[in-house]
């Protein structure tokens, strides 16, 4: 203090120019640190907003994007060979929000050449709504997407939705069923596999042919129009394996819009239905006795008379004078011939028998749905008796036909399966009649075809063996409608060594003139079922035996024959 | 105050932040090229997934048989128009004369050798027949 004091009174002169010089020095360092200071405050301002412009150019899209996924991700399906069945796609929406929306006129201007379809008043009007959303166009292509998205405009809006794809809409739709917008299987394997779906990356396959399943279908539908059914099922299935390779049931629907079929038409009939099959069950009953050792296939029955049993007679399509073998019976499907045999094997055999069979019990499939046989509380002697023939026991199409398969595979009953495996994989077999008899019932079962009613579903070179079945369906007063029929017919091949199984149905076929009137399994399904093989036979890798080695050994048996002593 | 040192700590910090601003402008456009060529294959995976699924539709076999059968006349086959090699009967070639490609020549001399009277299997050669075989009664029961 008195050191300033003194400078500033005792050396002034010289000392205010120092003073001066410092004061100046100091103003001009305040100086350009203030305008270095104001420069870099500019500089930064300057260049926060080029980065903010910069920013919003480059991701100029991004606060307009709106992707709505409305679905988790699910796994694809496809058949044995790699088909495709199910998949997830994406489909975009465009819509708008416009209050972002800065010249509505403008903005629809410029996306219009993208929107062929889309009028530019009802655009404009939208985009003028003043509401917080409006659509612009459903389900817009990857390039009307890519091209709007491309045009940066203000306010639009891309909702992107995943849809679940059919692409063989009809032809699946029993067998894959579909799912709801959030990815949900509802119905057929869709729910059925549903946890599989939602867990697997990979595509999932399944045991169907998309070949079989076409040819399956094509025909049933020809024969459902054919003779005016109301309704047609088949399935086609692996002897060895139990692998469905085929399901159909008619009518059905698409699976795309399930509400639009009616409910006959959601209804699987091959996996949800019960049905009195009719003689199409008469192989088991005369397996069980060829096991038992009661008859054998050239045993003789007399069944020129119906057969009485608990007040109720029993008879015959037609009735046979002569009495004829095990043979014939299956060959003319015989109700009187299998009633006798049943009342050979007895009530508690019978049972026991069916039960094995799975004919009891709720098949345990990948199939959501599958329906509880229906068993008759009371099992008389007259239940015995129809059981054997195919009345007053309600089983699946799937049961009977896992069932027969059992009866020619060599004797191991397979629960059916709709996923993929081979012969050689661990699976789950039950012996239930042996292989002595297995090769019996292979060659009864030919003999109908050959011989018998099954005669139309015969294929030269494919060998089919089978049984043909033709129930009433009961009516509604009690008691059974003789015109309203349940036509089916069963059929493998080839007869040698059985590789596939073919069931089909048809519900309520009316007869032709080219039938004779007759609407049995034998008129109507039969025929039915042998173009099925015929078609499906060299997709599943089914050789035709050889027709040369048969027709030698038929002309070498015709000649030791004329030569034998008559 | 040292007044060299303000300025070099300012011009210091000035290139720092020169350094961190293009730093970070490259960082942006190095995400921004990220996420176009994301959009890019998300673009293309969409349409991969829509040719698979067009593909899908076209491959339907209803459709393929109808158009096999307008346009090609085809239809469906016929167990006889299917054989073995073996069940062929031998065709003779004269003998080749240019031995240059040795396997298919060595394939026609084998086939030449087979056996004339070849061993044929009837799988049916143990099945069980019915004693008597009676006349088919009507063929239209149930």
């Amino acid at each position: 203090m008195a050191h300033g004091t003194q400078s500033r009174f005792g050396w002034a002169g010289h000392g205010t120019e120092f003073f001066e010089n410092e004061a100046l020095r100091r103003a001009r360092m305040r100086l350009g640190m203030l305008t270095m200071c104001v420069f870099a405050a500019f500089t930064i301002v300057g260049l926060r907003l080029a980065d903010i412009s910069i920013a919003v150019q480059a991701n100029v899209d991004e606060p307009q994007v709106t992707v709505v996924e409305q679905a988790r991700h699910r796994a694809e399906l496809v058949d044995r060979r790699g088909n495709l069945l199910a998949r997830n796609i994406e489909i975009v929406s465009l819509g708008a929000d416009p209050r972002d929306v800065w010249d509505p006129v403008d903005t629809a201007q410029r996306m219009l050449p993208y929107l062929p379809d889309t009028d530019e008043d009802r655009m404009v009007r939208r985009l003028s709504s003043g509401r917080h959303f409006v659509w612009l166009e459903r389900r817009i292509s990857p390039q009307q997407h890519y091209d709007i998205h491309s045009l940066g405009l203000g306010g639009v809006r891309f909702i992107t939705e995943q849809r679940r794809m059919y692409p063989h809409s009809n032809m699946l739709a029993h067998l894959v069923g579909y799912s709801d917008v959030d990815g949900e299987g509802l119905s057929g394997l869709e729910l059925g596999l549903n946890d599989t779906l939602q867990g697997e990356a990979a595509p999932v396959a399944l045991s169907i042919d998309l070949r079989v399943q076409h040819a399956l279908r094509d025909e049933l539908a020809a024969a459902m129009e054919e003779f005016s059914a109301i309704a047609a099922a088949g399935v086609v299935m692996n002897v060895n394996t139990g692998e469905v390779l085929a399901l159909v049931s008619l009518p059905d629907f698409d699976p795309h819009d399930p509400a639009s079929g009616s409910s006959m038409a959601r209804f699987n009939q091959i996996t949800s239905g019960v049905f009195e099959l009719g003689s199409v069950v008469k192989p088991l009953t005369i397996a069980q006795a060829l096991e038992i050792d009661l008859v054998n296939p050239d045993t003789y029955l007399d069944v020129s008379q119906p057969v009485r049993v608990a007040g109720h007679s029993i008879r015959d399509f037609h009735r046979i004078e002569e009495p004829i073998s095990v043979w014939e019976v299956l060959g003319e499907s015989s109700n009187i011939g299998t009633a006798q045999i049943a009342g050979m094997i007895g009530r508690e055999r019978q049972r026991s028998f069916l039960q094995e069979i799975g004919f009891f019990d709720q098949q345990d499939i990948e199939m959501p749905g599958a329906a509880y046989p229906l068993v008759p509380s009371n099992w008389g002697p007259l239940e015995t008796a129809t059981i054997s023939f195919g009345h007053g026991l309600s089983v699946t199409p799937l049961h009977l036909t896992s069932a027969i398969a059992a009866l020619v595979n060599g004797g191991y009953m397979i629960e059916p399966t709709f996923e993929p495996r081979e012969e050689t994989d661990d699976f789950a077999r039950r012996r239930v009649i042996s292989e002595e008899t297995s090769h019996q019932m292979r060659a009864l079962m030919r003999y109908v075809v050959t011989d018998g009613t099954g005669g139309n579903a015969d294929v030269p070179g494919y060998d089919v063996a089978g049984k043909t079945g033709t129930s009433e369906k009961p009516a509604e007063g009690g008691g059974y409608d003789r015109d309203r029929l349940l036509s089916s017919f069963v059929g493998t091949f080839p007869a040698s060594d059985p590789e596939i199984i073919v069931f089909a149905m048809l519900d309520e076929p009316q007869g032709q003139d080219h039938t004779h009137n007759f609407a049995t399994g034998g008129w109507t399904v039969a025929p039915t079922v042998g173009r099925v093989i015929e078609r499906i036979a060299p997709l599943v890798g089914v050789m035709p035996v050889d027709m040369e080695a048969r027709s030698n050994r038929a002309a070498e048996s015709q000649q030791l024959a004329t030569l034998s002593p008559q | 105050m040292n007044v060299p040192l303000n300025y070099i700590l300012v011009g210091l910090l000035f290139v720092a932040w020169i350094g961190l601003f293009s730093v970070k402008d490259a960082a942006r456009e190095t995400n921004a090229r990220a996420a176009d060529l994301e959009r890019t294959v998300s673009l293309e995976h969409g349409r991969i997934d829509d040719l698979m699924t067009e593909w899908a539709i076209l491959n339907q076999p209803a459709y393929l048989q109808r158009l096999a059968q307008v346009n090609l006349g085809l239809n469906a086959t016929d167990p006889r128009q299917i054989v073995t090699m073996s069940a062929l009967p031998p065709v003779m070639l004269e003998a080749p004369t240019d031995t240059s490609s040795g396997t298919f020549f060595a394939s026609v001399e084998g086939y030449l050798q087979m056996p004339q009277a070849r061993e044929r299997h009837d799988p049916y050669a143990d099945m069980p027949r019915p004693m008597v075989r009676p006349q088919p009664q009507s063929g239209v029961g149930d």
